[in-house]
């Protein structure tokens, strides 16, 4: 990309009593060139975006209710052997997490939420920390079984702060 | 950042026309990709391409003239953030201006400096919906920022030395549990505390 020469300007900035170089540049903005002269958003195409988001809805949920299960056989089959591996855990309920909100199944993702903040950047995982992540996992099936939509209500804020809780005792 | 704030982006009679974009979508797994790609198609872009890591990224971008790009974070073998420092510096770079969005979980304070000193220009934190999305291609299109190129960085404008003056309502919070993840709107907060 070709910057005109005269939307660059060399200033110093100072900081902490030193003086340091640097360089503006006011890149020409290709993008406004192509959109034309409007401002904003049109309000007909977000209808359209969120309209369509619901279409997607069967699809995702049932995608949704498969990662539940496909995590909680991980579980299961790193408790059989022993051979635990937070890393891979946490790589498919970051996943989850993200997704699950896209859908309003908040409660999801707010478990989803408490169980990487354990997992992330564990090598390995001591005995309460199994425990706290089968409890999640206890707790994500529950939201499958029901289909729990939005934050669960009382009930579904008070085991989302019970679970934070039980990650926020293990030292984090 | 200033340009990110979504409340001073509204609907219009006579809004931005995106259907010439040309937009790649970084994102290892495919159920996120369609969301975005239904969301972007919905909103008239049609010039898309995709991408499962940024090797892939960037190879595609050597063919495929992308006017911005919106890149997950986590993805294998690299990563979202590796993504955005090839495009601001890395010497194949076709573009190291290109607007780039990342949208990820990762929320925690460090993770958005982290994705700022990149040289990103916008931060979505998922889950994502449609509103969150186009406000932030808007924002990107009306609200460009300029660029800076200092010893150790190159760009999208950043100040970043003074949260510590931010006050507002998250900090407390943020300062308990700087890991902790943060709503879209405490990001933003974030965000243009650290601008200033």
């Amino acid at each position: 990309m070709n910057v005109n020469e005269n939307s660059k300007r060399p200033k110093s900035a100072s900081s902490g009593g030193k003086s340091a170089k640097f360089e503006e540049i006011n890149p020409p903005n290709t993008l406004r060139d192509k959109v034309g002269t409007g401002s904003g958003m049109n309000p007909a195409f977000l209808k359209r975006a969120e309209a369509a988001i619901e279409d997607m809805r069967v699809d995702f949920e049932a995608h949704l209710f498969e990662e539940v299960d496909r995590i909680a056989t991980m579980f299961s089959e790193m408790t059989s052997s022993g051979d635990f591996r937070p890393r891979e855990l946490y790589l498919a309920v970051h996943e989850l997490r993200g997704q699950a909100g896209s859908f309003d199944y908040k409660l999801l993702s707010q478990f989803g939420d408490t169980l990487c903040a354990l997992l992330q950047d564990k090598a390995d995982l001591s005995t309460r920390e199994i425990e706290i992540v089968g409890s999640h996992i206890d707790a994500m099936r529950a939201v499958v079984r029901r289909k729990v939509k939005g934050d669960g209500g009382t009930v579904g804020q008070e085991l989302a702060e019970g679970l934070e809780s039980m990650v926020l005792t293990q030292g984090r | 950042m200033t340009d990110i704030g979504e409340n001073r982006i509204g609907l219009s009679d006579s809004p931005l026309e995106l259907s010439r974009l040309q937009v790649l979508v970084v994102d290892d797994n495919l159920h996120m990709r369609k969301l975005i790609k239904t969301i972007l198609y919905a909103l008239g872009i049609k010039g898309l391409r995709e991408a499962t890591d940024g090797t892939e990224a960037l190879k595609e971008l050597k063919t495929f003239p992308a006017d911005l790009v919106l890149t997950d974070w986590l993805m294998e073998p690299v990563d979202g953030i590796e993504l955005v420092r090839q495009i601001r510096t890395g010497k194949n770079s076709t573009n190291e201006y290109l607007p780039v969005v990342m949208i990820s979980g990762h929320s925690s304070r460090d993770a958005i400096i982290q994705a700022r000193d990149a040289g990103v220009n916008e931060f979505l934190v998922k889950p994502i919906s449609a509103k969150g999305l186009y406000q932030r291609i808007v924002s990107i299109i009306e609200r460009p920022r300029p660029f800076v190129r200092t010893k150790s960085f190159f760009g999208p404008c950043r100040r970043r030395h003074n949260w510590s003056q931010y006050t507002g309502p998250e900090r407390r919070n943020l300062d308990e549990n700087a890991d902790g993840p943060m709503s879209q709107e405490d990001v933003n907060d974030l965000l243009d505390a650290l601008d200033g």
